[in-house]
């Protein structure tokens, strides 16, 4: 037999919003763990702005260290909340119900956290304004390059950063209201603002639903391009050796889908162990999470396998020379097997077994072994092509990362896990509607003797 | 079809018993009348003029050097985006536990038979491709070891296409073994002991079932893999390296995606003529066509996005290396060709696809299919013929853009050939399998049906665990 746990509205009501309506102390003790990681890089931060970026590691000719390795990982996090939300919406995937919120919110809380990177990494953060057309210093003459990828960036990350939070809150609505009928004094004022005055009417589920489609339409280039626009930060660069590969947009799109989803499915795993949701987020959920997974992680390793075999196939030293440096030399050599096999060649096989799949825990480790190995992607495609730079090179040299660095990278992920939890203390991080919707569609097929799981489909 | 419910609500379902549907798909796969046999003849007198274009082409230029196949090469690589590529429309939703695909699954699969002419027409073009010497090849060719690997590029290439092609006749029998099994007690003679050989003792026990299932999907992973590798050195070896500078890396896996794109318009316009000439009104319906559209108009926005990915990194290079490789692919002798690409194989899927009324019909997609099919057999022309007229192959920077190089009569002769060729095995092919996968069909049949839900009939999809 398949069957599922029978699920009704009042147990769904009661499960989801247990974290909301009512706060174990760990998540307290938790909560201050994180924001004491985010005090150290406020003040690591601090450190930086009064002393200069000079207490960075950053040094000719290695001007780009951990703090934009850092930026293009968490963009790279962000991105599965488009991937798993809005593609997933659209082609009508029942088992995308449980992971959709957490998704989205740890797209909007890696992506704001990656545009502090280039904050923290230029020093200087009252000159924000100079990257956005408003800020263009047009009366001293000083003309923005808008050719230029740099200036694509936060415009890029903006859009979806915006697109991004209006879908979460669009989708959030019909939840807001069920927390409005059962909060009291400020946050039922709170809560009653924010639902819109959502009575559940057919009109209002018609237009929610189009707009949550139409959403997931229009968010998809969105999706695309911030991702392509930073690969070509790098890959427009003619003088990096390593970097001018025609291939670095869909790479990095692909590349960025990985870590993202995987980072989904460990922030479920916690979920599901922090607030025992095993009915909700469950075994078949991260099979077919896996399943995304195993495809997702193929493509983006044979695009690796291109961008490095067609890095050499021109024979030409320079090159060569980049290739050996990141793969046979200290300490990047030991970066680079380390990236291969936690980023495929340990995960993926392990995936293929069905019982690694559905189990939690596996699943849990397995996933942060990629994102691990993409981080240190990230990390062998920045600093080893800028060590190396030609051929307008006055000189080569080394990189090693500064404790600032260190304490900002490290608080940028306290950051990001403080968003996450303290967004589940308010809001229900697994959708209500969608999960009752889930439940109402659900139902079984009986086969011979075996009842398989099946679902009504509106086409 | 299931056309059930007030409101006008359509519920896409095959009404059919199991009996009914063997007997009209093996009907159909067993009568042979004048008009398939004129059908045959004429694609058969069109592949004996590929022959003779083939032949003039060699005795024009001969086999000495490659510079004379560049359309023999295109037309390789058309017919490896459009036919070879196919049985990935059947292997992608299968994984994906999808049913719409179930009643046009046999008709991508089959394509796979074209193999065969793929594997002749790589003969003569790797007799002529040029030793990997004083030449770069994708398996890095004295890059590491001096003279590593033996035999590149021929060797690895023609190995990874003898791959492809076992693979995908495997693939094909595989699907095929419980339907030779039903078609074998029913059909008596020649084709009954072919069916009966072919079935392999098939009983439908569970074991058996287990494993054709496990078989299915190793071949299906291995053919995704083989193809798109196939579409990698295809376009490397023939294509890339055989211009000097060009190091375009997203170029392969472009190919490889406009492939899938390729590979959809195939089989929906296969589907469209099948529906038409044959009694399967009933089994191939708008949803299928509705369900490969949505992925076609997907794959095709992205197939202009691989392109516009390398194209930028080109054009804000402006190396004068770079310009001059603008020059040869996109905006120098070939332009109109790159143009015409541009309108058919991205404009007209995004401006007539994007609209759900048009997708979900049967006409719309057949047409845009139509167009994407034309839009390839142009890039492949535009691609291949401007990389097999570069004089000066060796070296790592482009030195001359050369001049367009026109058809001639062997060229057009063997262009016509090999479609007719790839279009002549298929059309042999569709009467020996069932082309209607009716195991399948019945898969679906029990994991599909019809019940209301409030008021409104409402298709349930169940998918085992």
């Amino acid at each position: 037999m398949q069957l599922r746990p029978v699920l009704t509205e009042r147990d769904i009501n009661r499960d989801l919003l247990r974290p909301v309506l009512a706060t174990p102390i760990w998540f307290y003790i938790l909560l201050g763990g994180l924001a004491i990681g985010v005090c150290a890089a406020i003040g690591g931060f601090a450190w930086a702005i009064n002393h200069g970026t000079g207490v960075y590691g950053i040094n000719r000719p290695v001007m780009w260290g951990f703090l934009l390795v850092n930026f293009v990982f968490w963009v790279g996090i962000s991105h599965a909340g488009v991937m798993l939300s809005a593609i997933l919406r659209l082609s009508n995937a029942e088992w995308r119900r449980p992971a959709t919120r957490a998704a989205e919110v740890l797209t909007i809380f890696a992506l704001g956290t990656a545009a502090l990177h280039p904050l923290f990494h230029t020093g200087r953060p009252w000159r924000i304004y100079w990257s956005m057309p408003p800020g263009y210093d047009l009366g001293r003459g000083i003309w923005p390059d808008i050719r230029s990828p740099f200036v694509w960036d936060p415009t890029a990350i903006s859009t979806y950063l915006t697109g991004t939070t209006l879908f979460v809150i669009l989708l959030l609505i019909p939840d807001l209201a069920v927390l409005r009928d059962r909060s009291s004094g400020l946050m039922h004022k709170v809560y009653g603002f924010m639902s819109l005055g959502w009575k559940g009417n057919t009109r209002q589920w018609k237009l929610q639903i189009i707009a949550g489609f139409l959403l997931s339409a229009l968010i998809l280039p969105v999706f695309v391009s911030v991702h392509s626009i930073v690969s070509w930060d790098f890959a427009v660069q003619i003088a990096v050796e390593g970097w001018n590969a025609t291939i670095f947009a869909p790479y990095f799109v692909i590349g960025a889908v990985h870590s993202g989803v995987a980072g989904v499915i460990s922030v479920l795993a916690l979920l599901r162990w922090m607030f025992r949701w095993e009915n909700y987020i469950r075994d078949d959920h991260f099979d077919a999470l896996a399943r995304l997974m195993i495809v997702v992680a193929t493509a983006w390793f044979y695009f690796f396998v291109i961008e490095f075999l067609l890095g050499i196939y021109p024979n030409e030293e320079p090159e060569l020379s980049l290739r050996m440096l990141q793969v046979f030399e200290w300490p990047f050599s030991a970066t680079f097997i380390i990236f291969v096999l936690m980023g495929y060649l340990v995960p993926v096989p392990l995936w293929l077994l069905k019982r690694v799949r559905t189990n939690v825990a596996l699943m849990f480790w397995t996933t942060l072994m990629v994102n691990i190995g993409m981080w240190l992607e990230r990390f062998i495609i920045i600093i080893p092509s800028l060590m190396r730079k030609q051929p307008l090179t006055f000189n080569w040299g080394s990189y090693n990362p500064s404790p600032i660095e260190l304490i900002l990278v490290g608080g940028s992920f306290c950051l990001v896990f403080l968003g996450v939890l303290t967004f589940s203390k308010f809001f229900p991080i697994i959708p209500l509607a969608d999960a009752k919707e889930g439940v109402a569609l659900e139902t079984h097929v009986r086969v011979g003797k075996v009842m398989v799981p099946a679902a009504y489909r509106e086409e | 079809m299931h056309n059930g419910g007030p409101h006008g609500h359509h519920v896409d379902l095959l009404e059919r018993s199991s009996e009914q549907a063997a007997g009209e798909v093996l009907g159909w796969t067993e009568r042979t009348g004048p008009v398939y046999l004129l059908v045959v003849l004429v694609l058969a007198a069109l592949v004996a003029l590929g022959v003779v274009g083939f032949a003039m082409t060699a005795a024009d230029g001969g086999l000495d050097s490659h510079h004379p196949w560049g359309y023999l090469a295109a037309a390789l690589a058309f017919i490896m985006t459009t036919s070879l590529s196919a049985p990935l429309v059947a292997i992608a939703p299968r994984f994906g536990k999808a049913h719409w695909n179930r009643y046009v699954s046999r008709i991508a699969e089959t394509w796979g038979v074209v193999g065969l002419l793929a594997l002749v027409i790589l003969i003569p073009l790797l007799l002529t491709l040029p030793p990997a010497d004083d030449r770069n090849t994708m398996l890095l060719y004295d890059t590491i070891v001096e003279g590593w690997p033996v035999g590149a590029p021929h060797l690895y290439v023609a190995l990874v296409m003898v791959f492809v092609v076992i693979n995908g006749f495997g693939l094909l029998w595989a699907s095929n073994i419980p339907d030779f099994a039903l078609a074998k007690g029913r059909v008596g003679g020649l084709r009954g002991a072919l069916y009966s050989k072919l079935a392999l003792g098939w009983v439908g026990s569970k074991r058996q079932w287990r494993a054709l299932r496990a078989g299915m999907g190793v071949l299906g992973a291995l053919y995704f893999m083989f193809i798109v590798w196939a579409h990698t050195v295809i376009s490397f070896d023939f294509a890339q390296s055989l211009v000097p500078g060009m190091r375009d890396s997203v170029f392969p896996a472009w190919q490889a995606l406009g492939g899938l794109q390729a590979a959809l318009a195939t089989v929906i316009v296969t589907s469209f003529v099948v529906r038409k000439i044959g009694p399967f009104r009933d089994y191939i319906g708008v949803n299928q066509f509705w369900s490969m559209a949505k992925l076609m108009l997907a794959s095709s926005l992205l197939w202009m996005y691989f392109w516009w990915s390398g194209f930028i990194i080109y054009w804000y290079g402006k190396t004068p290396a770079q310009q001059d490789l603008l020059q040869l692919m996109w905006f120098g002798p070939y332009r109109t060709i790159f143009i015409i690409t541009i309108l058919l194989c991205f404009a007209s899927p995004l401006l007539i696809l994007m609209w759900n009324p048009v997708r979900k019909s049967i006409l719309g997609p057949t047409i845009v299919g139509s167009l994407i099919i034309i839009g390839h057999f142009f890039d492949k022309i535009r691609i291949y013929v401007s990389s097999y007229s570069v004089e000066e192959y060796t070296g790592h920077v482009l030195k001359e853009v050369p001049e367009a190089v026109t058809p001639g009569a062997g060229d057009a002769l063997m262009m016509l050939g090999v479609v007719a060729g790839a279009l002549l095995l298929f059309t042999l092919a569709v009467k020996v399998v069932p082309i209607v996968n009716l195991w399948e069909i019945r898969e679906g049949s029990m994991l599909q049906v019809v019940r209301p839900f409030k008021r409104l009939p409402l298709k349930i999809l169940a998918k085992p665990e």
